[in-house]
């Protein structure tokens, strides 16, 4: 590896924490105007045509707020934890490709590493989210905050155990871990996509998916009504904001996560035959943007579920479907080879 | 091979580095802190060894979940935890000190014995041209079901023991 290629990868990856966080102030308006649909209402409409510069006027206002700390804050990590959220919500997305190996644009392909370990890499970055919110609950020096954490850290490591043995059961499709080959595996016509072979896979990781990214209906973590905002409660201004924008840009990352794996990533509904690459970066995008609609409603939908309901959906619901999901692929993969 | 060299030394001394924080630290949450900055530094190290899977196995096992568990005992028991390690075990520290020392000399004494009797492997060469398969998911899985098979399923025994062991603990009222 030669220093250029590594100018190269810089590059790439400020583009994409750029988009991303773009993208995930964004969808911040996405969800408010969709909520308002559902609650009969017209969300965000005053700033700008539609209200399509509310996010951004939201953004100036939060880094202009005081951020304020608390006298019994532990300061080096109470200011670090928001940072590690973002980082390690953003870092997920260096190995999902968002076109295929022979689309680019001047010599630069779409995405930024292509690793044999794809999947691997994906599940250890994502195992990493968790320290964050627990950093950030116990440097708060707050009851409420200590508790959300904690709430935080043993739902994130339960159903990081469904949400793998998930991703295994299309890993046993593939042959392999690497993403490229995943995508290319479900080339074709929708019905190739491994939502249809493995969908107790695909259920069970939609599932762990919103668990994982402590959106509602498994929004303990920030249960206003028992905790204030969890581990939130301290923080103001700029580091609520970056945390806001990593639960965002968690969502994304899990959303294209789900797409790559189960909805045949950049590959059209139908094949359309040859000339139509260039598209294949918009089939992603709008495969995403379903999926994130899907987060929403399920948000403006359900309640939110009680502790001990969640812990048993985990562990006993979700976990065994996952493991049998992989035994019957496994076997009838086996019978098939 | 200059950027792998970079940072493998960055890697490096960021885990020694830590390593001597994990134990200097005079808060059991900064340790544990440390020891995570620990781990990921050897992951790398993994990593540039073209040791993928141990890179991933590391993150996810060790960083991503035991630390975790301390992380999560150690902040829910610790609330005012400045000197819960600053208790003086005289015989523990004299002991500790004592293996720590034995454990250097052997790991000296190996790395001095494997260059001097020539054999051993150089890194640089050995990286590049044992080529992608090497330390791969694919190799791994090989020798582990078919050359390291019996100690594999006795480590799950063991495992299975443990979580027998702690529903049993945690059943007794």
């Amino acid at each position: 590896m030669q220093w250029t290629d590594v100018l190269s990868f810089v590059i790439k990856a400020l583009i994409v924490a750029g988009g991303l966080g773009g993208l995930g102030l964004y969808s911040s308006l996405f969800e408010r105007k969709l909520v308002g649909r559902f609650q009969n209402r017209y969300g965000p409409n005053r700033v700008g045509p539609f209200g399509l510069l509310q996010p951004i006027a939201d953004a100036v206002k939060l880094l202009f707020k005081e951020s304020l700390k608390p006298k019994e804050a532990k300061n080096p990590i109470y200011s670090f934890a928001p940072i590690l959220a973002l980082t390690i919500a953003m870092t997920a997305y260096a190995v999902i490709p968002l076109g295929p190996d022979g689309l680019n644009i001047f010599g630069a392909k779409f995405f930024i590493a292509d690793v044999n370990i794809g999947v691997l890499y994906i599940l250890a970055i994502s195992s990493m989210g968790v320290y964050a919110i627990t950093l950030a609950g116990w440097s708060s020096g707050n009851k409420y905050s200590l508790l959300g954490a904690i709430r935080a850290s043993a739902q994130i490591i339960s159903y990081e155990l469904a949400l793998g043995l998930s991703l295994l059961s299309v890993i046993v499709l593939t042959h392999s871990l690497r993403m490229q080959d995943i995508v290319a595996a479900q080339s074709g016509n929708f019905w190739n996509w491994f939502f249809l072979p493995a969908i107790i896979a695909f259920i069970v990781y939609c599932t762990a998916a919103v668990a994982e990214t402590n959106r509602a209906p498994f929004d303990l973590p920030e249960a206003e009504q028992e905790l204030v905002a969890g581990y939130l409660t301290e923080y103001s201004g700029m580091s609520w904001a970056l945390f806001f924008a990593a639960e965002y840009i968690n969502m994304i990352t899990v959303s294209s996560i789900a797409t790559t794996m189960f909805l045949g990533g950049y590959q059209p509904l139908i094949d359309l035959g040859w000339g139509w690459d260039w598209a294949a970066p918009l089939w992603f995008v709008a495969k995403v943007s379903l999926l994130m609609f899907g987060f929403v409603w399920l948000r403006a939908t359900l309640p939110r579920l009680k502790y001990n309901r969640l812990m048993h959906l985990g562990w006993q619901v979700l976990i065994p479907l996952a493991a049998l999901n992989l035994i019957i692929v496994s076997v009838v993969v086996a019978i098939v080879s | 091979m200059i950027v792998e060299q970079v940072v493998l030394i960055i890697a490096g001394a960021l885990a020694l580095v830590s390593a001597l924080g994990v134990v200097l630290m005079p808060n059991a949450v900064y340790s544990a802190l440390m020891l995570l900055l620990n781990l990921v530094s050897l992951a790398t190290i993994f990593l540039l060894l073209h040791a993928q899977f141990m890179f991933a196995a590391q993150l996810i096992v060790y960083a991503g979940a035991i630390l975790v568990l301390f992380l999560f005992v150690v902040t829910l028991l610790n609330p005012q935890g400045e000197n819960i390690l600053r208790d003086k075990h005289r015989l523990q520290q004299g002991g500790a000190i004592t293996l720590g020392l034995v454990l250097a000399c052997v790991l000296v004494g190996g790395l001095l014995y494997a260059f001097t009797s020539g054999t051993q492997p150089d890194l640089a060469t050995s990286v590049t041209q044992t080529g992608s398969t090497y330390g791969s998911v694919e190799a791994f899985g090989q020798a582990l079901f078919t050359q390291f098979l019996l100690p594999f399923e006795l480590t799950s025994l063991l495992l299975l023991v443990a979580l027998i062991g702690a529903v049993v603990l945690g059943k007794r009222k």
